[in-house]
């Protein structure tokens, strides 16, 4: 089931686009933002827990291209070069399983709470 | 075990699928040597990912064979931009044209294959052959390289190598 979110992809290092799937989520100035580094073929860390509102942004320091995919379909990075990244805020809590779509043996989760 | 033994072990181990026969010593290469070395492994990877694309209906092998083609392409950009940097060129050697004759002799055999049988013996030969580079990678080409930055760029073919290594091993346990 897809859940409310809002994305942000940054490519290149450039912030590129901003693509919100269900409105405009209100940003509180004391919402935070993790970082996940994708490297050696894993996400880390692969398990984390965030508030309503956190940001999380993805970052692949591997030579391969990974993607961030949620296993719900709710979000999706497409292909991340090495050196590009992918954000995006978590508006609504609960579980949110994802892999990267190339690589079967990478999966991680990030747990939203109020 | 040194090398060499490694090596036939190796071979012996995968006896039923291909295995990479020597022609040169991987420890008497020069790091261009090593280099042309890596990029011929990979094209040659390349080629059999396309060959599975146009034979195979499996979903599971297709998804498997663009990996292929998008990580040993990724692999082979950046080893030619560090080449570029560095201003040097690959070399050809023994080695490297041993890997294409086995190459084409396989590709030779798998073109003739369909179906279920074509999936099975290109993810078993997947398997073998990553198994086979990874141990050439990581016990001949990465203690005898001498520049820091390739041995550096091969310590990160071999992340992706091993991981290329157990998704086959997953494609192959699927198929049995």
């Amino acid at each position: 089931m897809a859940k409310p979110i809002q994305r942000r992809v940054f490519l290149r290092g450039a912030f590129a686009t901003a693509t919100a799937l269900c409105g405009a989520a209100i940003v509180r100035a004391e919402d935070a933002t993790h970082q996940i580094v994708i490297d050696g073929f894993a996400f880390a860390p692969d398990d984390l827990q965030i508030t309503v509102g956190d940001s999380v942004s993805w970052i692949n320091r591997d030579a391969a291209p990974h993607t961030v995919s949620d296993i719900d379909e709710g979000f999706e990075s497409g292909t991340l070069r090495k050196g590009e990244s992918f954000a995006m805020a978590f508006l609504e809590p609960g579980r949110y399983g994802y892999i990267c779509k190339f690589h079967p043996k990478m999966k991680a989760t990030i747990i939203v709470s109020r | 075990m040194s090398i060499k033994n490694l090596l036939i072990a190796s071979a012996i181990c995968f006896a039923t699928v291909p295995s990479i026969s020597l022609a040169q010593s991987p420890s008497d290469l020069n790091d261009l040597e090593i280099a042309h070395v890596a990029y011929t492994a990979s094209n040659i990877d390349i080629r059999n990912a396309h060959l599975a694309l146009a034979l195979s209906d499996n979903a599971e092998v297709r998804a498997f064979a663009e990996t292929m083609i998008r990580d040993h392409t990724a692999v082979n950009d950046l080893a030619l931009g560090l080449l570029e940097k560095l201003g040097a060129q690959a070399q050809d050697n023994g080695l490297s044209q041993s890997l294409n004759e086995q190459s084409a002799a396989f590709l030779a055999e798998l073109s003739g294959l369909s179906g279920g049988t074509f999936d099975k013996r290109y993810a078993e030969n997947e398997l073998a052959y990553h198994m086979a580079v990874n141990d050439l990678v990581a016990n001949a080409f990465i203690p005898n390289i001498e520049n820091d930055e390739v041995r550096d760029l091969f310590k990160q073919a071999l992340t992706i190598f091993t991981a290329h290594q157990e998704h086959s091993q997953l494609i192959v346990d699927e198929l049995n």
